[in-house]
């Protein structure tokens, strides 16, 4: 629906474009339109807003907002339709506020104040594309190999999107495959309190990052080095673009957490926290719940040093958790273990009311379905879209993208891919055959 | 009481000699009840003045130098049933014969239940070969169900070492370490798992067989002063002795299999008798993969003798050599990855020495010298797979300093080296080599005063505990993790020099007769290497036994006996206690960037942790006292004992920590040096811990990187004595004879068992390296629990087992049945908190919380919270700051500092954490067969939990009802069959 709006703002742009003369053979009429912002926007800047005014016959106006939200026009008499729309970059989201109001009458009797209601609507700029944390077969036939995991970040937006200060959060419990504590009376107890508990603690972009429309940032969870030399079934995690999730005071487990490669500087490393109990951010190899926040009007750091939002799993004084607020949370994915009877929710249906299976130790990898229709409206995609995906594993008990496309193929075809963001794991991501990164 | 004991014996003293001109002869002859045949080597004891005497190739044996008086004549022969007759000697007996059965199923009167030895005026039962044969057990622990109240073991297999421990009257999971305070003798030889640098726990009782045992005596009560060592029961295992056809024994079931064959041969001209037995029993956990096994190939040889036998002064020797090879092993279980495996070795071997003289001299009756050594290898191999795609620092140093990871290929001694990125198996050995030895010396005197006897005991007791272990090491040293060598073989032994004297005194007393026995034993422990030093221990015991009147003629009242005892009993450490083996702290203090190989030079601190003596610590005991009256009343023969076991200073290991600070290089000081990755090589100043980087090219000066200090804990660990435990409960038996028209007779057995332990020694704790600051730096604050850092410190247990025994017996058709009914009809456990003052708890409004107003933990169904009592912190580790007190102060005006207290604080993971669990009551329904199949067979059956019962068991703990299947409370359902040949 948010799109509907940004192809109508264009659409009247270039209409407006064509009426310039118009203007000059009737009488005009100054009038002001005031954008009204639902009280609680914490929105600044308020000027240097396009409004524009419709005529009943088609013609168009446009007029800015000054520092008090107003812009003036200067307008024939005439029945009017007077449209605003104000997009703003937020914590990693695109705040959109869009206000329309029909049937206005110009004229010398009537107001020469108009109040134009705006109403607020919000979108993730980014998403996790992909998570790569089921681990895969070792060579020598002994098991799983499974300190390879990454997760992948991607601006699904039209629009830059900052990654500094973005948290990379897990819950507790880790596994769905549990007896959920949480889970009272038949539901998530957090649901109606309105926040996700982030276990154990998190890690974050600590540098200055933005990513561009159709960018992404692979952040390595596990072992970023390039494990492809020991097990072939893995990953080249050493690139020196990644991010990593490393901290080695906190997390001191060599296992999950050795030494990045040279190849990635120090500038990428994510810095964590911690205020549960364990040595390594264990990621969980068979059904997390990951999510992504921005720390809205405060820091990583502050978010981390307030003791007020505690939440012990089940009481336990090991098992700590902090409240994040839903409203903080720009993603988040829910991962089931395929074939488990005992899978549990852990996020509410606001953050991801579905969960995509996963079958683990086999190199397959969970990724983002892509929105078929946004992805080919797309002018820029045209000639570039590869049709024809085939590394779904819907013949392996798994799943695969309905769209169709094949993603990889067609960002290095130069498209421009948007992905599936319904806020349900089950609709917007299948199992992947390989990792995108292999 | 202590007047008369003293009276009595100075009478005695003085009347010595001329009494002793008062004595008689007993002779007589054994011969075979069926074929008339004499019987030699038959053991006739008269055990209130000591005597024996043993059978010749005639049958004919010989007493001398009895007094007049009455007296228990037992004669027991290995093969035959055993005889006890009272005899009156008042002049020279010389025909004085016995005609003893063949020990089979047509006797009228068998035993396949555990009988109480009234013989000793402790409580003890003994088990003898019969009932042992009609339970088949594949371990002798599982004659622990045959004890009042006992239960029949959950798991018939031998592949978990844990479970075939002996408990007397304790439990598993409680305080003082339970199965390490109950000794087991195999024939005298003491097992002792002292030397364990692994566990402090019970001796490993799987490799024992349990084919060729002749009976056990179990003493739960107050054991003489000859033995030391102990805490709570003694296990006393009889092997075979005497002559005995070729048998062998086949069994199966579905979890284990077992073969033996044992023979005792008469070398002829009184050359003695050997027995030789073989066993071999095959065990594994899981029938559908039944490639994890455990094995036990034991072998006994024992030769014996008696010398002189028609003299009045016998010597009887005797020397055994037993043991087991075998162990347990998953090598060849197809479930696992190609060549990883686990093998445990539990190979043993046992000598032993035995003389017993009869001197019959004025000034000694008899001297008896026993002495013991046993070897065991119990290496473990354990194969494991590894492989990883960056290289693996480990740590081999013992030095105490920062080292930077070297290469192990290029340097395979330094103190961190790495392990190199790829496939690698890694073969662990622990190479465990227990070695014990034990001499006993006793002299035994008795002098009877008419009806008044009196038995005098002195002896002393040497033994060492040793281990010729190499301990933990690696096949290969290029794929050796983390590890320092620790060789067993060099921590001293242990030795242990016990004196004791016991005094017995017996006399009639109006219609009935008395018996007291007072000893005291001083045990000294030399452990002087360890720099505990000398120890010493003293060990007083008194028991007496009241028979107030004994009268099988009456119809109804035929006896009556009331028995008690008090008396300490003294465990010395485990070498786990004495010398816990040091570890190390690896504080990671640089991490530079992989190389492309997965390579990274790590720098770290390595702090070792010393093992600190503690001067104050005390030898583990137990006061036990304990109270019975056995009585016959008609056909009921009834007996009912109550104790009380107080025991002292449980063994525990703690920590000591003191502050330490260290410099950390962060891989951001990196930044801005031109030296490439490839050409950089790292190094660190030992002291300092300055991190340099160098080019290797040279091109580049080297460059000092900066750090920052932090600050962490050392550790150190010390040995310990916890807090006094109490156990108590009363065991009962009641016999009620035999319905003889339907040959069946009925008992009910039964325990009530109470514990109650709570830990109030103070130790400190700091939370693990899991654990930091909110700000990622080390934790710096170290808390100081009573009784440790668990939700509770302690715990109650109430538990009531009763069991009905029914056995038919038709000796016509030599068969034997028996049905018994396990039931646990009360069993309450609840978990404790007590600081001494009050509880250590407080209770949570909600489960988030960590603060509370209510301290009445037990009452409340809420979440509860520990608070450590004091804490003090690397700033200042001096100042014990109240823990509560500050934490409720921060709470509300140091939010920061409140957030990290909370670190030191244990909650419960439930509401009903310290509710009463109870649980209602529940059964299981055992049967055993046994059928003698003309004189050479005989097939005996089995089925535990025959009934398989899936009943539902209700806890009140979190109202929850669990089924019964599969569950730790009743035998799983289990059957197998035994076929004896004698030829």
């Amino acid at each position: 629906m948010k799109r509907i709006y940004y192809f109508l703002f264009a659409f009247l742009l270039i209409a407006s474009a064509c009426t310039e003369d118009e203007k000059l053979t009737y009488k005009t009429i100054d009038v002001y339109v005031e954008l009204v912002y639902p009280t609680e926007s914490s929105i600044e800047s308020k000027n240097d807003i396009s409004i524009l005014a419709s005529s009943s016959s088609g013609v168009k106006y446009e007029s800015k907002t000054d520092e008090e939200s107003k812009a003036k026009f200067n307008l024939p008499s005439g029945v009017y339709e007077i449209t605003a729309t104000h997009k703003n970059v937020h914590s990693g989201r695109l705040i959109t506020f869009t206000g329309s109001k029909s049937n206005v009458v110009i004229n010398e009797t009537s107001s020469d104040l108009i109040s134009l209601n705006l109403v607020e609507s919000k979108l993730s700029q980014i998403v996790i594309k992909e998570i790569y944390n089921g681990g895969c077969q070792k060579d020598d036939g002994s098991g799983s190999f499974h300190y390879d995991k990454y997760i992948i970040l991607y601006n699904n937006s039209d629009e830059n999107a900052q990654l500094k200060d973005m948290c990379i959060a897990m819950t507790i419990p880790y596994n769905s495959t549990v007896t959920n504590a949480d889970v009272q009376n038949g539901t998530l107890f957090y649901e109606n309190e309105g926040w996700i508990p982030a276990g154990l603690g998190y890690f974050y972009f600590s540098n200055d990052k933005e990513l561009k429309p159709g960018e992404q940032a692979v952040v390595v969870l596990n072992n970023a080095n390039d494990n492809t030399l020991t097990y072939s079934n893995s990953v080249d995690l050493s690139r020196s673009e990644y991010y990593v999730t490393y901290s080695p005071e906190v997390y001191t487990n060599t296992s999950y957490h050795p030494s990045p490669s040279s190849n990635i500087p120090v500038s990428n490393y994510l810095p964590g926290f911690k205020y549960g109990t364990g040595n390594a951010w264990a990621f969980s190899n068979t059904s997390p719940a990951l999510f992504i926040f921005y720390p809205e009007n405060s820091s990583p750091e502050a978010f981390n040093a307030d003791a007020n939002n505690i939440s012990l799993y089940n009481g336990s004084a090991t098992q700590v958790r902090k409240k994040v607020p839903v409203d903080w949370i720009v993603d988040g994915v829910e991962v089931f273990k395929k074939g488990a009877s005992n899978n549990s929710k852990r996020f509410t249906s606001s953050v991801d009311a579905g969960a995509v299976d996963l079958t683990a130790g086999y190199g397959y990898t969970l990724y983002r379905n892509v929105d078929k229709d946004a992805t080919e409206a797309l002018q820029e995609n045209s000639g570039k879209i590869v049709y024809n995906y085939n590394l779904g594993t819907e013949n392996l008990d798994g799943s695969t993208d309905p769209s169709g496309i094949d993603a990889e193929a067609s960002i290095k075809n130069g498209a421009r891919i948007i992905y599936s963001d319904t806020n349900n794991s089950s609709n917007d991501f299948h199992q992947r055959a390989k990792a995108s990164l292999k | 009481m202590r007047v008369r004991i003293i009276f009595f014996l100075a009478i005695s003293i003085c009347a010595n000699v001329s009494l002793l001109a008062k004595s008689f002869n007993i002779v007589g002859k054994i011969s075979d009840k069926e074929t008339g045949a004499p019987i030699d080597g038959v053991s006739l004891i008269i055990n209130e003045i000591q005597l024996w005497a043993i059978s010749d190739n005639d049958g004919i044996y010989k007493f001398s130098n009895v007094p007049k008086g009455d007296y228990i004549l037992n004669v027991s022969c290995l093969g035959y049933a055993k005889e006890e007759v009272k005899i009156s000697i008042d002049k020279d007996t010389c025909n004085l014969n016995f005609r003893l059965s063949p020990q089979n199923l047509t006797l009228k009167e068998i035993v396949i239940t555990a009988q109480e030895n009234r013989n000793n005026a402790a409580s003890s039962y003994i088990i003898d070969k019969t009932a042992l044969d009609h339970h088949q057990m594949s371990s002798v622990t599982d004659l622990s169900t045959l004890l009042p109240g006992g239960k029949t073991a959950i798991n018939s297999d031998l592949t978990n070492s844990s479970s075939k421990k002996f408990e007397i009257r304790s439990s598993n999971g409680e305080m003082g370490n339970p199965s390490f305070m109950t000794a087991v003798e195999i024939d005298g030889i003491r097992l002792s798992n002292n030397s364990s640098f692994t566990e402090t726990a019970g001796v490993d009782s799987r490799n024992i067989a349990t084919n060729n045992i002749e009976s056990v005596e179990v003493i739960t009560g107050i054991p003489s002063v000859e033995y030391g060592d102990v805490a709570s029961g003694i296990v006393k295992i009889k092997t075979q002795k005497g002559r005995s056809p070729l048998q062998i024994s086949l069994g199966a079931s579905p979890k284990t299999k077992n073969i033996s064959i044992g023979k005792g041969i008469d070398l002829l001209s009184d050359r003695g008798i050997v027995n030789l037995s073989f066993e071999r029993t095959s065990s594994t956990s899981n029938i559908a993969s039944p490639h994890t096994t455990y094995i036990r190939n034991a072998f006994t040889a024992i030769y014996s003798n008696t010398f002189g036998k028609s003299s009045s002064i016998p010597l009887n020797l005797s020397a055994t050599l037993s043991g087991n090879v075998g162990g347990y092993d998953s090598k060849a279980d197809p479930d696992t990855f190609s060549d990883t495996y686990t093998k445990i070795k539990d190979n043993t071997v046992r000598g032993s020495f035995s003389a017993n003289w009869l001197l019959q001299k004025p000034y000694i009756t008899s001297i008896e010298v026993k002495s013991s050594l046993s070897y065991s290898d119990k290496k473990e191999d354990i194969n494991t797979n590894k492989s990883s795609s960056v290289s693996t620092p480990v740590f081999h140093g013992k030095n105490e300093g920062y080292f930077v990871a070297e290469d192990i290929k290029e340097n395979v001694s330094a103190d961190i080296a790495l392990i190199p990125a790829g496939y690698w198996y890694e073969l662990q050995h622990r190479d465990d080599r227990p070695v014990e030895s034990k001499t006993d010396i006793k002299l035994n005197h008795n002098i009877n005063l008419g009806k008044i006897n009196n038995k005098f005991l002195f002896g002393a007791s040497f033994t060492s505990s040793s281990n010729k272990g190499r301990g933990v090491y690696y096949d290969d040293i290029f794929y050796t993790p983390t590890w320092r060598e620790y060789r067993y073989d060099e921590i001293p032994s242990m030795n242990n020099l016990a004196f004791y004297g016991e005094y017995n005194f017996s006399a009639p007393l109006y219609i009935g007769d008395i018996k007291i026995t007072a000893g005291i034993r001083k045990d000294i422990t030399n452990v002087s290497e360890s720099g505990y030093g000398t120890v010493g221990a003293w060990s007083p015991r008194f028991n007496f036994r009241y028979n107030i009147f004994n009268n099988p003629k009456n119809k109804t009242f035929k006896s009556l006996i009331i028995r008690g005892g008090i008396g300490d009993a003294v465990k010395l450490p485990s070498f786990a206690i004495l010398y816990p083996q040091p570890s190390y702290k690896q504080q990671l203090t640089f991490a530079p960037g992989a190389l492309g190989n997965g390579t990274s030079y790590y720098a770290y601190y390595v702090m070792p942790s010393n093992n600190l003596i503690n001067a104050n610590l005390k030898w583990q005991s137990t006061r036990q006292l304990e109270i019975g009256i056995d009585s016959k009343i008609g056909s009921i023969n009834f007996s009912l004992t109550a104790y009380r076991n107080k025991g002292y200073n449980g063994y525990m290991n703690a920590n000591s920590y003191s502050p330490f600070a260290y410099k950390f290089t962060d891989q951001k000081s990196l930044d801005g040096i031109f030296i490439s990755n490839e050409n950089r090589v790292y190094s660190v100043d030992k002291n300092s811990g300055i991190v340099t980087v160098s080019d290797k090219t040279g091109t580049y000066h080297s460059v000092e990187l900066p750090y920052v200090e932090r600050t962490t804990f050392r550790s150190e660990i010390y040995a310990e004595n916890n807090s006094p435990t109490l156990r108590e409960g009363i065991e009962w038996m009641a016999d009620f004879g035999k319905i003889k028209s339907l040959y069946t007779s009925f008992r009910i057995d039964g325990n009530f068992y109470h514990y109650k332990g709570i830990n109030k020694t103070v130790v400190s704790s700091v939370p693990s390296t899991a654990q930091t600051m909110a700000n990622g730096q080390p934790y710096k604050y170290v808390g100081f629990y009573v009784g440790g850092t668990g939700v509770s410190n302690g715990s109650e247990t109430k538990k009531i087992n009763v069991n009905a025994t029914i056995s038919t017996h038709i000796p016509k058709v030599k068969m034997v049945a028996s049905l018994r009914i396990e039931s646990t009809l009360y069993n309450s456990t609840q978990y404790l908190s007590d600081n001494g003052s009050g509880t250590r708890g407080v209770v949570l409004d909600s489960r988030d919380d960590y603060t509370g107003t209510d301290y009445n933990i037990y009452n409340s169904e809420k979440y509860v919270a520990v608070y450590p009592s004091y804490y003090v912190s690397t700033d200042d580790m001096t100042t014990k700051i109240p823990f509560e007190e500050k934490f409720l102060w921060a709470k509300s005006n140091d939010i920061t500092l409140y957030n990290e207290l909370t670190k030191l604080i244990s909650k419960s993971n439930t509401a009903y954490y310290f509710k009463a669990n109870k649980l209602s009551p529940y059964f299981s329904a055992n049967l055993n067969l046994s059928k003698e199949l003309g004189k050479n067979f005989s097939l005996s059956f089995y089925a535990n939990n025959f009934l398989n019962n899936l009943s539902r068991v209700k806890s009140t703990w979190n109202d929850t009802e669990n089924t019964l299947y599969d569950s730790s409370r009743i035998p799983e359902f289990s059957y197998g069959i035994s076929l004896k040949i004698k030829l």
